[in-house]
């Protein structure tokens, strides 16, 4: 497998966290649901799905914890009978991202935290400044940069 | 306030001379269940990887057809990390070089005991 | 049914005996396999069998296990190590006997891929099978290098764990190469952690040589 990048500099912390952690699924995204990176799909359609979902799973659990902390919850995992996912965050000056990584017995919940804070750090430390003038981020934009973004991950571009 | 059933073991291991922290995780995830740390100690990250060390451990003995495994010890440059696991819990010490390891093997023992 | 028709048929007991040993019924194992024995005693198969049973001991959850050891007096002649008169294995295999002295004590150098470059570890009917404990054991040591990375405790040094067949010791050894000691039970952890200590000795010595 693989790892497909639409950004170059956040191929080597996501290598770096897919070789460390055992994961066999990771997908770095923009909250908004815009693919960045992914390791062990095979499908861009999984890699949309899997977007979308993790968009709206962070979103909502996001006004959970307003609602019930005063802050919204960062981090969060779901135990399967065969695998888990883990979501997180990681926050750059090239903006916030989220990390869903899906893993199975051959590596542990603890684990798979750890290096993702590593990664954070790493992504961190990889992210470009962020352009002087930025394009409004339209709804019109969204479709488009969405087909862009997995032309390159696929290979189409 | 409630006090963990783990509390007495902890306290007890910390004890023991040169025991730096003392923890007790869950072996399959690698999680914190139950710590007595110095400021500072990052007990999440100790918990995933003795919990994950023990667990390669325990499976890979169980290949070799070594039987089950009991206590652990891993020993490093600048100190040591001792495990030892009673079901789907991990108890762990992290000690200086000069610490008493029969005292913590004892200890960590008496520990998995009240873990059953 | 089979042993009431033929009480001295080598090969129903040997099949019954396969099963008690299966259970982990050892003692039953050894009676039904040495009372086979006694009535045909030229079955090499039957002596082979009694002896694997012999070394083996039962785990907690009831399956049975095969104490390590370094004695190769059951493998064919021409897999025997030698030994020259200096006490240096001319066999790679031997390279530890003359630290480790007790035959249920065994050592394996293992290079950077997992696979054995000395040592041995036989099996109770002489089987050597270095390689596959080899390759089983071997990835404790990553898992040892990610953990003292991690906690900043500097680079790791050995480890050894209490396993109910044998207490297991490793230590880094020359290039990502490994060392593997297996003490039988009544070895104590000290001891074998001392005996990791001077097996890395003639293994570094042995690797220097050999270069």
């Amino acid at each position: 497998m693989t790892t497909a990048v639409v950004e170059r500099w956040v191929e080597a912390p996501l290598e770096t966290f897919v070789r460390d952690s055992g994961v066999s699924i990771a997908l770095l995204l923009h909250p908004s649901g815009q693919v960045m990176a992914q390791h062990g799909f095979a499908r861009a359609v999984d890699v949309m799905t899997a977007c979308a979902l993790a968009a709206a799973i962070h979103a909502s659990s996001g006004e959970l914890g307003r609602t019930l902390d005063g802050r919204p919850f960062t981090q969060l995992h779901h135990a399967g009978a065969e695998r888990g996912i883990s979501l997180t965050e990681a926050t750059t000056r090239a903006g916030r991202f989220l990390l869903l990584a899906v893993f199975d017995h051959a590596t542990s919940l603890g684990i798979v935290r750890l290096y993702a804070e590593e990664f954070a750090g790493a992504l961190a430390l990889a992210a470009p400044a962020p352009p002087q003038h930025l394009e409004p981020a339209l709804a019109v934009n969204f479709e488009r940069d969405l087909n862009r973004n997995l032309a390159v991950l696929f290979g189409r571009a | 306030m409630t006090v963990s059933p783990f509390a007495s073991a902890l306290d007890c291991l910390t004890r023991v001379r040169g025991v730096t922290a003392a923890l007790v995780a869950d072996e399959r995830d690698g999680i914190l269940v139950d710590a007595r740390l110095h400021v500072g100690q990052r007990g999440d990250r100790v918990a995933a990887l003795a919990a994950s060390l023990y667990r390669k451990a325990r499976l890979s003995a169980g290949s070799a057809g070594l039987g089950q495994v009991g206590f652990l010890q891993l020993e490093a440059a600048n100190g040591r990390v001792c495990v030892v696991g009673r079901g789907d819990l991990v108890v762990v010490a992290v000690a200086s070089l000069d610490a008493n390891v029969g005292m913590i093997r004892v200890e960590l023992l008496r520990a998995a005991e009240a873990l059953a | 049914m089979a042993r009431r028709i033929a009480p001295g048929h080598a090969g129903a007991a040997k099949g019954i005996g396969f099963i008690h040993f299966g259970r982990g019924e050892l003692a039953e194992a050894e009676r039904v396999l040495s009372e086979a024995a006694e009535a045909s005693p030229a079955d090499e198969g039957l002596r082979s069998a009694l002896a694997y049973v012999r070394s083996a001991t039962v785990t907690a959850d009831g399956r049975s296990a095969v104490v390590p050891s370094s004695d190769a007096s059951d493998a064919p002649v021409a897999d025997r190590p030698q030994v020259t008169e200096g006490g240096m294995a001319s066999d790679s295999r031997d390279l530890f006997a003359s630290v480790l002295v007790d035959s249920t004590r065994t050592a394996l150098l293992l290079d950077r891929d997992g696979l054995v470059l000395a040592g041995a570890y036989y099996t109770g009917d002489g089987r050597d099978v270095a390689e596959e404990i080899g390759a089983h054991l071997s990835g404790v040591s990553d898992e040892a290098m990610r953990t003292t990375r991690h906690l900043g405790v500097g680079p790791w040094r050995a480890i050894v764990f209490e396993a109910e067949a044998a207490t297991v010791a490793m230590a880094p050894s020359g290039d990502e190469g490994l060392l593997v000691l297996a003490a039988g039970g009544a070895t104590p952890l000290g001891l074998t952690r001392r005996l990791l200590d001077r097996c890395a000795e003639r293994a570094r010595a042995w690797l220097g040589d050999a270069r």
